[in-house]
């Protein structure tokens, strides 16, 4: 089921199609949303907390630079090492080098959007090295040799049955797999011993901060922690635009991302990680490294859309947009979907092979209403829209259809002609019924609708000056 | 309006934990193996090496002062401080407290003094910094292990413990 961004509406179709899938994406309907909506009146001041988040993201961005340098400092002053990378490519070179030095054959990984972005898991592999993902959901869908179709929760389009069937077939071993608990358990018994037997554990970061050279990694399962204390090396692989000045700042997103992304005051495990184990400890990594990648994100820096940047990836919008919940994570084609995914994916991989994404809206705007960061989604993504209109990346038909509506809504005479026009035709078009099950130049927009003929007139007819 | 500890305790609920309130350091042997019975669990322990727990009489269990291994099922932890706002308890790695123990048994029984319950996140970080070195890793644990990964549904135990129970020391 790998899809590319340009199968978008192959895939949407397929999607809505998928009996499965559409029983998975109905949980929304009464999971995250709901839970989200509940945490959040033990926030009352919601309002206030997310203008501060966005404030101190803004300030970090605009000082990313001599942040970035402090936060390294720090990290080098606890003994750790921090590797900056301009490229998806530099980062996947920089973090295979370091696991060849250190002899690894078997790598435990947490969840990490970023590495999904750098394909890093192939990338081990081509080099020789096992890699296992620890978080369930990740676990699942490595299984399954497919991406997450959710930032938070990775397999949230497979239903327990197909979980079942999964585990059925790789581990081998005859045991009860009828309910969730009997799978969660059996997860935890398989992967319990490969943490021990790993060489490296590989970790992602919610936060960076720059104060104490601290990365922050939020978990609900431990399996991060494990990945952290187990293994001789730890890396942790992140983006850019992670860094915070403050542990104080840290205080302000904690409040706002776990009751975002799934609806908890806070989650189970927030670990702060600042270098290799201390003198004395018995316990933790002996060399530590951080790997932070830019991956295009820096083209945003001081442009109108830098807000993007401000994400802390909680999942929040996807889970409250129609098109998501309609068409499943993996409709979008690359690693983040749901609206940030239609905004965020063309920066990072393309205008051109994302163009999709950003047509995949209904305006709705419920993504910014619950984004904890107050991104201008809907802004953002009319802004792409315009800019693909600018460098020609819809086709011509299209640009020539859209310059026809632009030159007519503009002048109120044609416009009024034109929706003039409209009523008898789509009344003589729907007979007798009233009722319009197909329309010119618009089949496949019909093809799931009907639509009731207009009535009366316009509401503007004669209106005199 | 709720106490400090008693906010503490009731977020603690909230988040699945489970809460015990007892006089002093001394009654909590007595305590941990009640509740080992109750789990059905032999009376032997891993406990974190901090001094205040060295130096109690475990008498009735056994008791090993070392990081968790694979085969241990019941680990005993000290917290540096619990934040009330959220049920949150906070673990300073460092000689005496290695992080496996609240990972890595199926059990966890944490333990924190009243008087080491703060208000936020914020007081626990003016805590921190007078340490030197910062600690390497600092755990805030908020409940038991737990993962929604299987159609959005709640289950407990997912890599680390599946239930947590914080000892209030009240002395
Ligand atoms: S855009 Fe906002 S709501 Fe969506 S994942 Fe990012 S922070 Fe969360």
């Amino acid at each position: 089921m790998s899809k590319t961004p340009l199968d978008f509406e192959k895939g949407a179709h397929e999607a809505l199609g998928s009996a499965t899938l559409q029983q998975a994406l109905g949980k929304f309907q009464t999971g995250y949303p709901l839970l989200r909506a509940r945490a959040m009146q033990s926030l009352p001041d919601f309002e206030k907390v997310r203008t501060k988040a966005a404030r101190i993201k803004d300030f970090s961005l605009k000082n990313l630079e001599q942040l970035t340098n402090q936060y390294r400092e720090k990290v080098e002053a606890n003994g750790g090492t921090v590797h900056i990378c301009e490229t998806a490519e530099d980062a996947r070179k920089t973090v295979v080098e370091i696991c060849r030095q250190v002899e690894a054959k078997k790598i435990t990984k947490s969840k990490s959007m970023v590495t999904e972005e750098l394909a890093l898991n192939d990338a081990l592999e081509a080099a020789g090295m096992e890699v296992l993902e620890t978080d369930l959901g990740e676990y699942i869908v490595q299984l399954a040799g497919e991406r997450p179709s959710h930032i938070v929760g990775p397999a949230l389009h497979k239903t327990k049955e197909e979980v079942a069937k999964l585990f059925k077939a790789h581990h081998k071993t005859r045991r009860k797999r009828e309910t969730g608990e009997q799978l969660v358990r059996e997860a935890r018994e398989v992967l319990r011993e490969q943490y021990f037997a790993s060489e490296v554990g590989i970790t992602g970061a919610n936060f960076l901060i720059a104060e104490t050279g601290t990365a922050v990694i939020v978990t609900n399962e431990g399996n991060a922690d494990l990945c952290r204390i187990l293994p001789k090396t730890h890396i942790v692989v992140t983006s850019m635009e992670k860094v915070i000045p403050t542990l104080d700042d840290l205080s302000v997103f904690l409040r706002l991302l776990a009751r975002s992304a799934s609806g908890q005051e806070m989650t189970s495990y927030t670990t702060l990680v600042s270098g290799p184990r201390g003198p004395g400890e018995s316990e933790g990594p002996t060399s530590f490294h951080v790997v932070i990648v830019d991956g295009g994100r820096s083209k945003l820096l001081g442009t109108e859309q830098q807000a993007l940047l401000r994400c802390i990836k909680c999942g929040a919008c996807m889970n409250v947009c129609p098109v998501y919940m309609s068409v499943g994570g993996h409709t979008y084609g690359w690693v983040y979907p749901g609206p940030i995914g239609a905004v965020l994916n063309p920066v990072l991989n393309g205008f051109g092979t994302m163009y999709h994404n950003y047509q995949a809206s209904t305006f709705c705007g419920a993504c910014e209403e619950v984004c904890p960061v107050k991104i201008p989604l809907t802004k953002i993504m009319r802004d792409w829209r315009t800019r693909a209109f600018q460098e020609r990346i819809p086709g011509l038909g299209a640009r020539l259809a859209l310059w026809l509506w632009a030159a007519i809504a503009a002048n109120p005479f044609l416009y009024n002609l034109a929706a003039g026009a409209g009523i008898p035709i789509l009344r003589a078009l729907a007979g007798k019924k009233g009722v319009l099950k197909s329309l010119p130049f618009a089949n496949g927009w019909m093809k799931d609708r009907v639509l009731d003929a207009p009535e009366g007139g316009r509401f503007v007819r004669g209106r005199k000056r | 309006m709720k106490t400090r500890a008693e906010t503490f305790a009731w977020n603690v609920k909230n988040q699945l934990g489970k809460v015990h309130q007892v006089a002093s350091l001394e009654k909590v042997p007595a305590l941990v193996r009640r509740l080992a019975e109750q789990l059905g669990l032999e009376p032997k322990a891993v406990v974190a090496a901090a001094s205040d727990l060295k130096d109690i009489n475990w008498k009735g269990l056994e008791v090993e002062h070392r990081p968790a291994g694979i085969e241990d099922v019941l680990g005993i932890s000290r917290a540096m401080a619990g934040i009330a706002e959220t049920g949150t308890l906070v673990f300073a790695s460092g000689k005496s407290n290695p992080p496996s123990l609240n990972f890595i048994p199926e059990y966890s029984i944490a333990i924190v003094r009243e008087s080491e319950l703060v208000d936020t996140s914020e007081e626990v970080w003016a805590i921190l910094r007078e340490k030197q070195p910062f600690p390497a890793t600092i755990n805030m644990v908020t409940g038991p292990s737990r993962t929604g990964d299987i159609e959005q549904t709640l289950f407990l135990g997912a890599h680390g413990p599946r239930e947590l129970h914080v000892v209030m020391v009240k002395s």
